[in-house]
């Protein structure tokens, strides 16, 4: 199946929210509350279709939490996207 | 005779008819024209009165569909209603609120081509005061549009002033020399200046709109994007704006025209009308941070330092170290993004040894709203009796239990009464202290600034600025240190006159202590003013909205009993 382009506002919305928000969701991954992670399942859940608890199942992947840099996490983060739903959007 | 009877009847009968019909044609004539002098249109379009006249504060004339909309409600509603008559989709798409206000009350079908999103709510925010910059000394305010996710799937709306290009500030902001929008923006953008930048006191309070009104309220919000307002730092503000959005789908006026409109005003007004429901907000981070920053020992106090400024490979610190480091670290990411990349890698590695412990401030649960301060009235008795009015007074008594002094007083007058000595007349134009605890990091100072003019057979004045640091000892007390310089031939620790009017250097060296949080402070200071060396030692009583202070100056052996009320 042919990964899809989740469309130009929908990927600026997803990538602008990641890299604004990159320490709260570093510590969303440390923390009992997730309340960063949680919208951005929501974002992603909006434009894809994908219910967002899946979405979320996909984000709180612990590999995900290690990161130090918000470009590689958001990297990171759109090739786990893809890998399970087959939407991407960083362009490539 | 008969036949002039009947002529008569004739007259008298078709009179009867003549009088319903002017009666029936007025009472629906000014029923179809009062619509335009009614509250509810006259706010819709920002009208205010002056003399017998009105004039829109709306100043562009892409807000209006009648030329001369600005100065003629009536002109502007008849314009409004061709339209809503015919349907007109582009007056449909930019005035949805005007358009679904005349089908209303005209009854006409109601076609609408403009559907907001759904909201859950409109929570007010009121971001407190921060001293660091004159344009948010007195807060700001705003409204989050609250979805049903929560706030960071939330956008924000407030009033602002484009001052980009000004190099003046003051004068501009106070001259309504700058142009205010209407903005909306994601909620996440904004309250991380204030949460991570400024480390702003939020307060949230839960409005108690219908759906309707929360509907009309976003219908009314795209028309504001169709002009800007003239800013005026102490009227027409964020505060004032916002306020007047609001009267738009409120029942009754929640704000008005006044000299002062300030966010907590605005707040207040819609505590008093019963619209802010319920109240909640988050501690501090700078309160956690020196919660745990302050017990810690010299040692670890160094832990924390090294984790902000060099990579740490599995930091073995305790988990007081690593927690202070964390409430420390996202406002050092901030600030100093130099050493992003090194307190991002240590802030992985911390949060990984601590397993799951939340760090973060939450909120806390709803309370109900309570007033905001912002007025004081002072009686003191020391060798005279005086009075002060406080007309905008943000005390430093509100956060009693805290190591830092906040306090904003401007424009206050005082009356000074002396046996056997004429009257004293004394006008404070601004008393502010800044007096923030020093840390390692961030290093800020503290200052304060007074300029006071009086009268008394002669005029006197006290202009002082003083900088310097003040440090926290055992989380407890604070040691404060500022020097500085006074213009002055008045001295305003013991209020007397000075011989010469002179600049001299100044220094106090002071030690707050928090005696009983909530309630008890005491104060004990060294002073060199007016080439002078002076003690003074003051105890601070809070009760409520009541201050009581009683100080005690050497070498004047000069015993003072204030008593101070806030509101």
């Amino acid at each position: 199946m042919a990964s899809k382009n989740l469309g130009p506002d929908a990927s600026h919305q997803i990538t602008k929210f990641i890299l604004f928000n990159y320490d709260n969701l570093i510590a969303d991954y440390y923390e009992p509350q997730k309340p960063y992670l949680s919208q951005l399942a929501v974002l992603l859940s909006q434009d894809t279709g994908i219910p967002t608890q899946n979405i979320l199942e996909i984000l709180t992947n612990e590999a995900l939490s290690k990161y130090p840099h918000p470009i590689q996490y958001l990297k990171h983060v759109d090739e786990k996207i893809e890998t399970s739903t087959g939407y991407y959007f960083v362009s490539k | 005779m008969k036949k002039l009877k009947l002529q008569l009847d004739t007259i008298l009968c078709l009179n009867k008819w003549v009088f319903f019909f002017i009666v029936w044609g007025f009472s629906h004539a000014s029923f179809a024209l009062d619509f335009y002098e009614s509250r509810e249109w006259l706010n819709l379009l920002y009208y205010e009165k002056k003399g017998h006249a009105y004039l829109s504060l709306a100043e562009s004339p892409d807000f209006f569909v009648s030329p001369q909309g600005k100065t003629n409600p009536k002109l502007e509603y008849e314009a409004c209603l061709a339209l809503t008559k015919n349907q007109d989709p582009e007056f449909k798409k930019k005035f949805p609120l005007r358009y679904k206000r005349l089908t209303a009350h005209h009854q006409l079908p109601f076609q609408p081509l403009v559907n907001p999103r759904k909201i859950h709510s409109i929570v007010l925010a009121y971001p407190n005061k921060y001293m660091q910059n004159p344009t948010s000394m007195f807060g700001h305010l705003f409204l989050i549009m609250n979805s049903q996710y929560g706030f960071l799937d939330s956008d924000i709306f407030h009033y602002l002033a484009d001052t980009q290009e000004s190099t003046n500030y003051a004068i501009n902001g106070i001259t309504g020399k700058f142009k205010g929008w209407f903005l909306s923006e994601p909620y996440y953008r904004k309250i991380k200046d204030y949460l991570y930048l400024e480390d702003r006191d939020v307060i949230y309070y839960d409005l108690t709109l219908s759906e309707d009104q929360i509907e009309e309220f976003q219908l009314h919000a795209l028309e504001l994007k169709n002009t800007y307002f003239y800013y005026y730092f102490f009227d027409r503000n964020c505060a004032f704006f916002i306020g007047k959005a609001l009267n738009v789908v409120l029942d009754s006026d929640v704000v008005s025209k006044q000299i002062l409109v300030f966010p907590s005003a605005v707040a207040n007004a819609l505590i008093d009308h019963h619209i802010a429901k319920n109240q909640y907000k988050k501690t501090l981070r700078t309160t956690l941070f020196q919660e745990t920053f302050n017990p810690l020992s010299s040692q670890e106090k160094k832990a924390v330092a090294r984790l902000m400024s060099e990579k740490v490979e599995s930091p073995t610190d305790n988990a007081a170290v690593l927690t202070a480091f964390l409430y420390l670290s996202e406002s050092g990411i901030n600030q100093k993004p130099d050493l992003a990349s090194i307190i991002r890698y240590n802030r992985i590695q911390a949060y990984t040894s601590l397993k799951g412990t939340p760090i973060r401030p939450i909120f806390c649960n709803p309370a109900p709203p309570s007033f905001i301060p912002s007025k004081g009235l002072e009686l003191s008795l020391k060798d005279s009796f005086s009075f002060r009015y406080q007309p905008i007074l943000y005390s430093q008594y509100e956060n009693f239990n805290t190591l830092t002094v906040k306090e904003t007083n401007f424009l206050s007058p005082a009356l000074f009464v002396t046996h056997g000595q004429n009257l004293k007349l004394d006008f404070t134009l601004v008393d502010m202290s800044s007096i923030t605890q020093h840390d390692f990091f961030f290093r800020p100072y503290s200052w304060s600034l007074s300029s006071r003019f009086l009268y008394q057979d002669t005029v006197m004045t006290n202009q002082s600025f003083k900088i310097g640091k003040a440090f926290a000892l055992h989380n407890k007390q604070l040691l404060i240190s500022l020097i500085g310089l006074d213009y002055s031939n008045y001295d305003i620790l013991i209020e007397r006159k000075k011989d010469t009017l002179s600049l001299r250097p100044s220094l106090l060296l002071g030690l707050k202590t928090i005696v009983f949080p909530h309630y008890l402070n005491t104060d004990l200071s060294y002073h060199y003013q007016y080439d002078t060396h002076y003690v003074s030692a003051s105890l601070f009583l809070k009760l409520s909205s009541f201050i009581v202070t009683t100080a005690y100056i050497h070498p004047h052996e000069l015993l003072t009993l204030k008593g101070q009320y806030l509101f």
